[in-house]
């Protein structure tokens, strides 16, 4: 009984850590080409892009004097 | 059971505090404005951008500093001004220092200059603040502010032109490094760019539009050279970033025994303003970002 208990405890903190540990793996969106896959990467590596970008009124705060 | 217990609450716990040690560890981390700012310098022409967008940043300060400075005079004769001074003298050196780095050189070694001249701006901002907020009524501070900040631009539009260029400049290159990625050429685009024609959301959607018209292998191919790329300026940034956290202490005082050499003969005030602040900044130690 107390072995029981303890393998279910055990078996607990395994799902815990677990949980924190693996990523989600990306789907493909059904139809085998892995569009889905595509466009998750198309999306963050253009939304990089853009923050590499810069724009003309971005300026350099250092705090105001007054 | 009850043997195993102990173990189990161990294992627990660490799992809740170990993060939190981990936390501490990034408190001694790069601000993160100059992060985020940092991330466009990989590359000359984003490092050329963030060094003149800070020169600008201080010298714009100078010139307010100078009005506030004039107001305290105007207003109230017996408040001292020489520290004040004093500060606008230190930052005239930041921002010849700054001038000076050299964008083309080894990212780890611009970054690293920039992250702390960036520091050092901010802190005499700061210190100027806190001493120039003693001299006014604090009703008057909003109304004092909106009249010394007014009317800059003239006093900075040949930076701002450089600025601009730069920042074009900047855009371009980014985009003639993705298209390359891509397997294409849009001479067509990266003149736009250059011309001003396009701003920064202008172009993320030419770009993308390009990226549409390729095949599906193009697109595969083009998106995992597009991640390799943006992986390697990443991981240089961060590690150029990790490197200006070490011995930024030192360096400080190095900075400022510097200027106290540098500086005028003739502007004693200056010079005995920066051996004050040096003291202060050996006797603080510690921390200092």
């Amino acid at each position: 009984m107390k072995g029981k208990a303890l393998l279910v405890l055990l078996m607990l903190a395994a799902v815990v850590v677990a949980s924190g540990c693996i990523q989600e793996t990306p789907t493909m969106d059904g139809n085998g080409d892995g569009g889905e896959d595509i466009e998750t990467q198309q999306e963050a590596v253009f939304s990089d892009l853009d923050s590499d970008l810069i724009d003309e009124s971005e300026t350099i705060e250092i705090g105001e004097l007054i | 059971m009850k043997r195993f217990m102990p173990l189990f609450a161990f294992a627990m716990l660490s799992l809740l505090v170990v993060p939190g040690v981990l936390a501490q560890d990034s408190e001694d981390a790069v601000p993160d404005d100059a992060s985020n700012e940092a991330r466009a310098m990989a590359a000359a022409p984003g490092a050329t951008v963030r060094l003149l967008q800070l020169e600008e940043a201080i010298e714009r300060n100078i010139v307010i500093g100078e009005r506030i400075i004039d107001r305290i005079q105007e207003s109230n004769e017996s408040f001292d001004v020489s520290e004040l001074e004093s500060i606008l003298d230190e930052m005239e050196l930041l921002k010849q220092e700054v001038s000076e780095v050299d964008p083309e050189g080894n990212t780890e070694d611009v970054v690293r200059q920039f992250v702390d001249f960036r520091h050092d701006a901010s802190e005499l901002s700061r210190t100027f603040r806190e001493i120039a907020r003693t001299a006014f009524p604090a009703g008057e501070l909003n109304r004092i502010r909106e009249n010394v900040t007014g009317n800059v631009e003239q006093a900075l539009s040949r930076i701002r032109e450089r600025i601009r260029n730069a920042i074009r400049e900047h855009n371009a290159d980014r985009i003639r490094t993705c298209l390359q990625n891509m397997g294409a050429s849009e001479e067509g685009l990266l003149n736009r760019i250059r011309n001003g024609q396009l701003n920064s959301s202008g172009i993320g959607e030419q770009i993308r539009n390009v990226f549409q018209d390729m095949s599906a292998e193009q697109k595969r191919d083009a998106l995992t050279r597009m991640s390799r790329n943006a992986t390697s300026n990443a991981v240089r940034i961060r590690s150029a970033l990790d490197n200006a956290v070490e011995q930024f202490q030192e360096r400080k005082t190095e900075r400022i025994q510097e200027r106290v050499e540098r500086i005028n003969a003739s502007s004693a005030r200056a010079q005995a303003y920066l051996q004050s602040r040096l003291e202060r900044i050996n006797q603080a130690g510690g921390r200092a970002l």
